[in-house]
């Protein structure tokens, strides 16, 4: 049968859920609280008005159980003498059942034979109680032998209506029973505001998240309250806030990589046009624009390269580490940048201390030195001085990179981590840089779980510094 | 002399007990009484009837006697003959079943012998022919002159002011009294004497019995005093020509043996506007009167 789909919205709804549910617990409370009271008092009841008989019964008996024959004098006698005003009716019958003595006003049974169960089994010399409830009255039944000598000489049956006690508890149930129509009306009418305020809010989440899934990441969700629903639309918030940074700086990073890409392909192209229509080119010039095309394409390369090694960081949580001894890296880096420093005449300096050892990914680290050293050289003034200094701090490693060379303007360095973000494009690019080599030290420093920062040197240039945290054993053993 | 009423207040009595209506008994019809076997002796009823179809050409009281010797089909109840115990004969004397036992009899005591001699009782009494029993272990008279009005089947004592009464009234025949189970409730405005009086005036509800005071009767007072019950009635009490002595005997005694039930009344003077008669129906009626038993 098919499923009309209004009926399986309300079926299925969370509303109708979290009513169903408190409405079953409010169900189950108040079934306690009407059930419960009014069964403890009957039982109560029940058990003292027992007691209450039996020990009337035992004292009947005990003044009964004489060696002498039972009469309806006799015991008449004895009865004159006890408070029997609680009991309806009293019967005292011989081992027979022939009532002796019957208190009834308006059907005496004195001298017939009174064929009561009760009776039966008292004469059989079993000692019968109960009691019950009806609704309207407790009424309460004890029949005890009369054994003297060991014979069963008669039977003592008493009985008790008591519609006083019976009210009161009517009364309790009464009442309790309004109490609860109270509770469960207010409850109902409580569960339906709840209920539905709760499943208004989760509502307009919801809805607010299909809008950003169909990418609008404008939407965002009014707070109000200090709840967990309050605390989940602020991370909606926070979420479509970062989401729409994510895709601005996406978009962003594909314009950028587009043109980092189309440049040097333009430059190709347009080089090699011009020696396919150039007809009589000489075989200088030729060579020089052959040379061009070989530069334009390492270029590529070499984004291309950084592209991949940055998509390769962000596709992966972790990456293989070794136990790194940062001076030796440190060091082995700079002989490959020696001649760089020489071709742009900069003098390296260090102040390296050992034991200096992290956690880490040796390509990565050498890519993080030798982006930082390589851009403190090429963005130097000739003469100028590039000083790195390694040292231990607490549980960290720091590694500073400080350089003489033409600074940063204090609004780039909030984007120098960027991709494809350039602080001089046109120098950036004579000096072959794609925009991307802080971004990798970015990436590489964070997937260490590192931070690297950037400030203004007082006297000039740059000062990088680098943290990584410091190698423990327990780390190699994670 | 026939007596089915005691048979109406056992119905009447046993009605809730046996929890499947009123056996009412019609013309060849009787009812067995059986013992509650003792496993379901919890509370109340401690007999149960059965009723069965008399054979029109067999003697009724025989025919009882196989009845109550044969098995019972409620299996919760067995026959109370114990064993060793027999029924040796059985007839009809009158208005009066004699039986003879077998000498077991004798041996019987507490309530093995009550239950035994009560559900003999109810069982035979339930025949139109029978009023009373006696019963004799050989030659031996061991109980005289049993009726139902002997036996109290059930506490008719429900509440303080619920209670069950026995309203006496003459039997369709004239012959004598049977009674029906009233259940009452006593206002705080009114005495059970005239509640009792205004059911007797209301008439009875089985078939066996006729109503003792006819639409002309009117109640004028009812009050107590030291046990004697005197009421009063309105000029025109009992004063239909056409009744005979007898008749009007058995009328006097409706009321006195239906007010005497009561614990407090030992007596019943009866009065004609307020003043004391010489006699009706040949009855000393000047003083109070006692009960009479049947």
């Amino acid at each position: 049968m098919k499923k009309i789909p209004v009926i399986s919205s309300i079926k299925n709804s969370v509303q109708l859920k979290f009513s169903l549910t408190f409405l079953a617990l409010m169900a189950a409370l108040l079934l306690t609280l009407n059930l419960y009271p009014a069964t403890a008092s009957r039982n109560l009841v029940f058990s003292s008005k027992q007691s209450s008989l039996r020990s009337q019964a035992s004292v009947m008996v005990s003044a009964l159980a004489t060696p002498e024959s039972l009469t309806g004098e006799t015991v008449s006698e004895v009865f004159a003498l006890l408070d029997l005003r609680n009991l309806t009716r009293a019967i005292v019958t011989d081992d027979s059942a022939r009532v002796l003595f019957d208190t009834s006003e308006y059907d005496n049974s004195e001298g017939r034979y009174a064929l009561f169960s009760e009776l039966a089994r008292a004469l059989g010399g079993e000692v019968v109680c109960y009691s019950v409830y009806d609704g309207k009255a407790f009424r309460t039944c004890e029949s005890m032998p009369i054994v003297t000598g060991g014979r069963t000489i008669g039977a003592v049956y008493l009985y008790e209506y008591d519609a006083q006690t019976a009210s009161l508890i009517h009364e309790l149930q009464v009442n309790l029973r309004n109490i609860t129509i109270v509770i469960a009306v207010v409850a109902i009418a409580l569960i339906y505001i709840f209920s539905h305020s709760l499943t208004k809010r989760i509502t307009t989440l919801a809805d607010a998240t299909r809008i950003v899934s169909e990418g609008d990441y404008d939407q965002k969700i009014e707070i109000k309250g200090d709840d967990e629903l309050s605390e989940l639309g602020r991370e909606f918030n926070n979420l479509t806030h970062r989401l729409k940074e994510t895709e601005e700086l996406r978009r962003r990073f594909v314009s950028d990589a587009s043109h980092e890409l189309k440049t040097p392909l333009a430059s190709i192209r347009l080089l090699s046009d011009s020696i396919v229509g150039e007809d009589n080119m000489d075989t200088d010039t030729m060579r020089d624009f052959v040379q061009d095309i070989g530069t334009e394409a390492e270029r590529l390369q070499r984004t291309t390269e950084k592209l991949l090694s940055l998509t390769k960081m962000d596709s992966v949580a972790d990456v293989d580490r070794d136990r790194l001894e940062m001076k030796s890296v440190v060091e082995k880096t700079l002989r490959l940048l020696a001649p760089l420093a020489k071709e742009y005449q900069v003098t390296i300096t260090t102040e390296l201390k050992p034991g200096c050892v992290i956690y880490g990914n040796e390509d990565l680290v050498y890519r993080v030195i030798f982006n930082l050293v390589e851009n403190a050289v090429k963005y130097n003034y000739p003469e100028g001085k590039v000083k790195i200094k390694l040292r231990k701090k607490s549980d960290w490693i720091e590694l500073v990179i400080e350089d003489t060379g033409i600074g940063i303007p204090d609004e780039d360095l909030p984007n120098i981590f960027s991709r494809f973000y350039r602080v001089d494009k046109a120098r950036s690019r004579e000096a072959g840089g794609s925009g991307l080599g802080l971004s990798i030290v970015y990436d590489a420093v964070k997937l260490h779980g590192g931070s690297v920062t950037v400030e203004q040197r007082k006297s000039g240039g740059t000062r990088f510094t680098v943290t990584f945290p410091a190698y423990t054993a327990q780390e190699e053993l994670d | 002399m026939k007596k089915l009423l005691p048979i109406l207040l056992i119905m009447a009595v046993l009605l809730a007990a046996c929890g499947t209506g009123a056996p009412t008994v019609g013309e060849g019809e009787m009812l067995v009484y059986r013992a509650v076997k003792a496993e379901y002796r919890v509370r109340g009823e401690l007999v149960r009837c059965e009723k069965l179809g008399l054979d029109p050409d067999a003697d009724p009281v025989q025919s009882a006697v196989y009845a109550f010797s044969s098995y019972p089909r409620d299996e919760e109840t067995c026959c109370p003959l114990p064993e060793g115990v027999e029924i040796v004969s059985a007839e009809r004397i009158g208005d009066s079943a004699r039986l003879t036992l077998s000498s077991g009899y004798r041996g019987l005591d507490g309530m093995d012998k009550t239950l035994l001699d009560c559900c003999l009782t109810l069982t035979l009494c339930s025949l139109s022919e029978v009023d009373s029993l006696s019963i004799y272990a050989g030659s031996e008279l061991m109980e005289k002159n049993l009726s139902p009005e002997s036996i109290q089947l059930s506490n008719t004592a429900v509440s303080p002011t619920q209670v069950g009464v026995r309203v006496f009234f003459p039997n369709v025949n004239e012959t004598g009294l049977g009674y029906e189970y009233r259940s009452l409730t006593i206002p705080e405005d009114s005495s059970a004497e005239r509640l009792i009086l205004d059911e007797l005036m209301k008439g009875p509800v089985s078939v066996g019995l006729i109503p003792c005071l006819d639409s002309g009767s009117m109640l004028l007072a009812v009050y107590t005093i030291d046990g004697v019950c005197s009421v009063s009635f309105a000029e025109g009490f009992l004063a239909d020509d056409s009744l005979t002595d007898a008749q009007l005997r058995l009328r006097i005694y409706s009321i006195v043996n239906s007010l005497t039930a009561l614990r407090d009344v030992s007596s019943v003077q009866l009065l004609i506007e307020g003043k004391s008669v010489a006699s009706i129906g040949g009855v000393d009626v000047s003083r109070p009167l006692e009960a009479k038993k049947q």
